[in-house]
């Protein structure tokens, strides 16, 4: 990742705008890019202070500095290194300057401490020369670590990652994020969301236009004050935003020495991807399969909507059925997932669900139908081996009369 | 029946409805969770305020323990540390003391750990200071003491951590700790730092300095996070009864004629910057502008390059590293700690000399070998940049040399203190060595600015 004096941005009337390379930049960029990576490659078995001399000597001009620093930065970070194992320097240098002290100490007022003199006697148990033992001295700095390996890509890949890695350092000064996201599958949403709370960040789903939901996403103290300690988790977090099919970022920032508020904005449609239509399950695809002419006056359609209750937790149905009676009642497959997922849909539903909820769940998971057997909003539908499209229907019959 | 839970550095309050009335200030609804949350700090108010209103809680929140043990053989102790503690009981456990460096400040802390016996962190700044206190710790209560930091994570009831990894860590540690010992609490009310002193929810603080007042004046702000100052004395109040008598020496070296040549041109070349830019160092926002300049063009990156050179020129001159060979002669038989501004000079220094170097790059064990072997007198000299600045202790030495440094007066003080400890028959020396004529002459009067100069 780059770091936050590594952004090459402007800031305009409190917005950021993260300058993209783009034409002429881009091709420049790219040959920067190639230069770099031939000097990695060519300096595999160097020390590192070598390889950023050799990084150093290349020309560039003043206002290509920052785009040079970054690529280098992220060339490095993909680079291997590894200490010289042949001499264990830390055991050298107890013993060199043991033996400096020793004589150092007893020097006579009129004798003067000879440094040559030294090194040969240390460097003799050693079978080598004194410039080789001076070279060993310190051969476990980080400076003095040997290229092991280059990076494998080439340098559109080095470019594409240098894109990323921009957007993500800006997010490093985030104190809040509002995102408003469109997923196109119920997965894609319950996988952000296992994101976010693997990340401990704290989040309010709210609905948006076009079938999107508004998130506000930042951490417990943000509450309090606005602090850009959640940053790097809210930068971990963009490859999963900028994976939805529909994504609009603003964050607020504090930007630069006095850090100051200023917004920035972020504007993605189709990831990479998401031209493909929305695939579903292959359990929840085959339920579908069974519901192609309506049953029992159900039909279905895949669902759209998350329910949130705040301190409990949330689900993401898969599909949703309407009868003709026009009453609604909501699907959300957990198959295999866990007992915890199921305990916790149970209590979505008796602290209060928006909607009418059936869990399906597989009964290897070893939990009953009787844990909301009369509730009249929810109720669990236990499964053997596949999803049966006749038991469904009595448990939305169950529902939709309670 | 409501609950108390300590999530990510602030308290859950899960339970009550949101049009409860009566909780204490910092305690806000939080619609994101359904529930009450406050900053972990105020766990004390906060659980006090429910009892007053009868409010049954189950508190999940509260991760600390009460020590079954204490400290092992009690010192004698000096005076003012006793009426250090007795200020501490009066502010209930919450306040800063003031002491110079040298004075015993980590005794009064023991003193205090033992006196409230509740799980306790030291936060200290320095990975070096963590491997004194670990040690300090250990030998005194005789348990197994934690380290969070340095690549270490091991929680016990007495766990010690930098500032860097209490930042990091305090949201998942921040409810294990009753107590906690901010040692050089100087530099908490920086941003980050302060940040972690909210999320713990400890009831009992103590902080500790020699030097209170920061440049930016944010010390006002360790009351909220530590508490009130509750005892001060000043180096000059103490010196001579309780720390060696010192003697402080200030080199003036002169650079060679090609240096000086050299220095001038350079020196020629970034003024002459300045000046056609209009940028005036005495401006606070100086240096900043300068380089930020200083980037846009050849004239502005010739300019820095300029002013590296001369700096470097001023800072580690070949005339200050000879003169330094004439004092490692000379106090060939005493214990000889040298300081550097950076990591560079101090290598170079090691190389030279074929002296250990103790730097930020140096591993925690390697370091604690050099500083044991520099104890027991088997090396004679250390040379350290930065790090060895505060606090860490090494009693035995009696000679101090400045190569460079900053004008940060504390910094000066700290290195100072490091040879002030006490000894019979102990005195101490310390020598500058400075550039003559060249910008450093300036930086070295304002770090000697401070009462243990005067």
């Amino acid at each position: 990742m780059l770091t936050v004096d590594l952004v090459r941005a402007t800031c305009r009337a409190g917005q950021l705008h993260v300058t993209p390379l783009a034409g002429k930049n881009r091709a420049r960029a790219a040959e920067l890019a190639a230069t770099y990576l031939a000097i990695a490659t060519d300096q595999v078995g160097k020390a590192q202070h070598e390889l950023d001399e050799a990084f150093a000597a290349v020309e560039v001009a003043a206002r290509e500095a920052k785009l040079a620093a970054g690529l280098v930065k992220l060339i490095d970070d993909a680079c291997e290194f590894e200490a010289e194992s042949t001499l264990d320097p830390r055991q050298l240098r107890s013993e060199v300057f043991s033996l400096a002290a020793a004589t150092r100490r007893a020097l006579a007022p009129e004798q003067r401490f000879d440094r040559p003199a030294l090194l040969e006697q240390a460097a003799k148990p050693h079978g080598m020369p004194t410039d080789r033992l001076e070279q060993a001295l310190y051969s476990d700095l980080k400076s003095q670590h040997r290229l092991l390996r280059a990076p494998a890509f080439g340098p559109e890949v080095l470019l594409e990652r240098y894109d990323l890695a921009q957007l993500q350092a800006v997010l490093l000064r985030a104190v809040k994020i509002t995102a408003h996201v469109g997923c196109a599958t119920p997965a894609a949403y319950r996988e952000l969301f296992r994101k976010l709370k693997f990340r401990r960040l704290m989040f309010q789903i709210s609905p948006g236009p076009e079938g999107t939901y508004q998130i506000a996403i930042d951490g417990p103290y943000s509450l309090f004050d606005s602090v850009t300690k959640y940053g790097l988790q809210l930068a971990l977090m963009l490859p999963t935003l900028l994976a939805a099919e529909r994504i609009a970022i603003q964050a607020q920032l504090r930007w630069g020495k006095s850090k100051a508020p200023v917004t920035f904005n972020l504007e993605r449609r189709g990831a990479p991807g998401s031209d493909e239509p929305a695939r579903l399950p292959d359990e929840v695809a085959a339920l579908v399969e069974q519901f192609q002419t309506p049953r029992e006056g159900w039909t279905v359609q895949p669902a759209d909507a998350i329910f949130d209750l705040p301190g409990v937790g949330l689900c993401v149905p898969d599909l949703r059925f309407e009868h003709a009676s026009g009453a609604r009642i909501f699907l959300e497959v957990l198959g295999y997932w866990s007992r915890d997922a199921v305990w916790q849909r149970v209590e979505l539903v008796q602290r209060g669900l928006a909607a009418k909820v059936l869990f399906a769940a597989s009964e290897r998971l070893r939990v009953s139908e009787q844990v909301l057997a009369d509730h009249p909003s929810g109720a669990l539908y236990v499964y053997k081996s596949s999803l049966s499209a006749k038991a469904l229907v009595d448990h939305l019959e169950r529902l939709r009369r309670a | 029946m409501a609950s108390l839970v300590f999530v990510g550095g602030t308290l859950e309050l899960r339970g009550l409805p949101e049009q409860f009335d009566g909780l204490p200030d910092g305690c806000r609804w939080d619609a994101r969770s359904g529930s009450f949350r406050a900053p972990a700090s105020a766990y004390a108010p906060l659980v006090l305020a429910l009892k007053k209103l009868a409010v049954p809680i189950e508190d999940q929140a509260r991760k600390y323990v009460e020590l079954d043990f204490g400290i092992r053989a009690m010192r004698e102790p000096r005076p003012f540390q006793t009426e250090a503690l007795e200020a501490l009981e009066r502010g209930k456990g919450r306040g800063i003391v003031v002491l110079p460096t040298g004075a015993g400040k980590s005794h009064l802390a023991l003193m205090a750990i033992d006196r409230w016996r509740r799980s306790t962190l030291v936060v200290a700044p320095t990975l070096d200071l963590v491997r004194q206190w670990y040690d300090l710790l250990r030998t005194n209560f005789g348990v197994d003491v934690g380290v969070v930091g340095g690549g270490e994570y091991t929680l016990h009831p007495l766990t010690v951590t930098t500032y860097d990894s209490a930042y990091l860590h305090m949201e998942n540690l921040g409810n294990r700790f009753g107590f906690v010992v901010f040692d050089e609490c100087h530099h908490l009310p920086a941003e980050a730092y302060s940040l972690a002193a909210q999320q713990c929810l400890a009831p009992f603080r103590l902080g500790l300095t020699a030097t209170l007042e920061r440049a930016d004046g944010r010390e006002a702000l360790l009351s909220n996070l530590v508490g009130p100052v509750v005892y001060r004395k000043e180096i000059v109040e103490l010196s001579g009864e309780y720390l060696a008598d010192y003697d402080t020496e200030c080199v003036a070296l002169k650079l060679s004629p090609s240096e000086r040549a050299e220095y001038e041109a350079e020196r020629a070349v970034y003024t002459g910057f300045l000046r056609s830019q209009g940028i005036r160092m005495s401006n606070p926002q100086g240096w900043m502008e300068f380089v930020q300049r200083s980037a846009r063009g050849a004239a502005g990156r010739r300019a820095m390059q300029a002013y590296r050179r001369q700096r470097e020129l001023a800072l580690a001159a070949p005339a200050k590293l000879d003169y330094l060979e004439h004092l490692l002669h000379m106090h060939r038989r005493d214990l000889t700690l040298v300081f550097t501004q950076d990591n560079a000079t101090a290598y170079e220094i090691s190389r030279r000399f074929l002296v250990p170097a103790i730097t930020h790059q140096t591993k925690v064990s390697e370091r604690s070998e050099i500083l044991q072997r520099f104890g027991k007198g088997e090396y004679g000299v250390v040379v350290t940049s930065k790090v060895l600045n505060e606090g860490v202790d090494v009693p035995e030495a009696n000679v101090a040399v400045i190569i460079s440094g900053s004008g940060s007066v504390r910094e000066h003080v700290q290195r100072l203190g490091r040879i002030l400890r006490q000894r019979e028959g102990k005195r101490a020396r310390l020598y500058e060595l400075v550039s003559a004529n060249t910008t450093e002459t300036f930086t070295s009067e304002r770090r000697r600015d401070h009462a243990a100069y005067r």
